[in-house]
């Protein structure tokens, strides 16, 4: 019900979220790239062993079923692909990925991102709320989105501050979220480096946050306060992953 | 008009909690008063909520100052 204090109206409209979505909305994320993809994430899955010697903890945690939000600490390109490589194989024929438009300007680095996984660009120039509308209608088409709150990646390993945007898009999509630390990417490829040098790299799942909570508390609360405290407390739950 | 202009920039400063007399009309307000793009977002959410002024997403990056936000809210008024 709509409350006086209640102001995700607004917010609502912004992700385009009581839009109905075509039944191919997730389908056409994906590209004539995607024929070469079993391919791809052999080689690279051969490689994340040998090379970084990949490893998962909490599998266990992961909702049986999508829709749900995979977000993590962000400080190398090898995040998304230690996550995704991490899954388990029925998963992730559901994943969806964000990445930044500046590969858009980069061909080959667009055409691997597309080759490795369905995905689409936020634009870190204009206005992110294109990018998010199209998160809240994969979720709504019942599959998995991968996302770094942080919004960039750290320069040091240690985690940034994160975007509201996050909580927005989970707590108005009542969509939980899957917390994860990717523990040695930063060591193994961070930012300035092109080449990977060879470390072991472990990606930590933690319980899904649930959002039913913060949902109903827009009703007393203005809904910023709403998405940050949501936000606040995924972080805490990555922080916390990343001292276990 | 003038009472809309004291309104909003009282609802400007109870949303971004800064005091009125903090908030220089024409300081932009995420650069020079830190205040978070999203946080900017749940002014006009609260605009919206009050005045049913609807801000377009298109204009939404274009605003910075307290001005901008009146000026937009009395073209939204008019």
């Amino acid at each position: 019900m709509d409350s006086p204090q209640d102001t995700s109206s607004y917010w609502r409209r912004l992700l385009k979220l009581d839009e109905e979505v075509p039944a191919d909305f997730a389908a056409k994320l994906d590209s004539f790239w995607k024929i070469f993809r079993r391919p791809l994430h052999n080689i690279i899955s051969k490689l994340a062993k040998s090379d970084f010697g990949l490893s998962a903890r909490g599998l266990e945690n992961l909702p049986e079923k999508p829709p749900f939000l995979i977000a993590s600490n962000h400080s190398s390109s090898l995040d998304f692909p230690a996550v995704f490589l991490s899954l388990p194989e029925k998963y992730k024929k559901d994943v969806v990925a964000m990445y930044t438009s500046f590969f858009d300007r980069i061909p080959p680095a667009k055409a691997a991102i597309k080759t490795f996984v369905p995905s689409f660009a936020v634009d870190l120039e204009g206005s992110f709320w294109d990018a998010l509308s199209k998160a809240g209608k994969v979720l709504k088409s019942g599959k998995i989105v991968y996302i770094a709150p942080e919004g960039q990646r750290s320069y040091d390993g240690k985690l940034l501050p994160f975007k509201v945007g996050v909580g927005a898009l989970a707590v108005e999509t009542k969509t939980p979220v899957v917390p994860a630390y990717i523990k040695g990417t930063f060591e193994a490829l961070p930012r300035g480096r092109f080449i990977p040098r060879k470390h072991p790299v472990k990606v930590i799942f933690g319980k899904p946050l649930e959002t039913e909570e913060f949902f109903i508390k827009k009703g007393s609360l203005p809904a910023y306060d709403v998405y940050k405290e949501f936000t606040e407390k995924l972080r805490r739950e990555i922080l916390r992953l990343g001292s276990v | 008009m003038e009472n809309i202009e004291k309104e909003i920039k009282a609802l400007v400063s109870k949303v971004v909690k800064i005091p009125e007399e903090k908030i220089d009309p024409n300081a932009d307000l995420f650069k020079d008063l830190g205040v978070d793009s999203l946080l900017g977002v749940e002014i006009f959410a609260t605009l919206d909520k009050k005045y049913h002024i609807d801000i377009p997403e298109q204009k939404l990056i274009k605003i910075k100052t307290l001005n901008d936000i009146i000026a937009i809210a009395k073209e939204q008024i008019k």
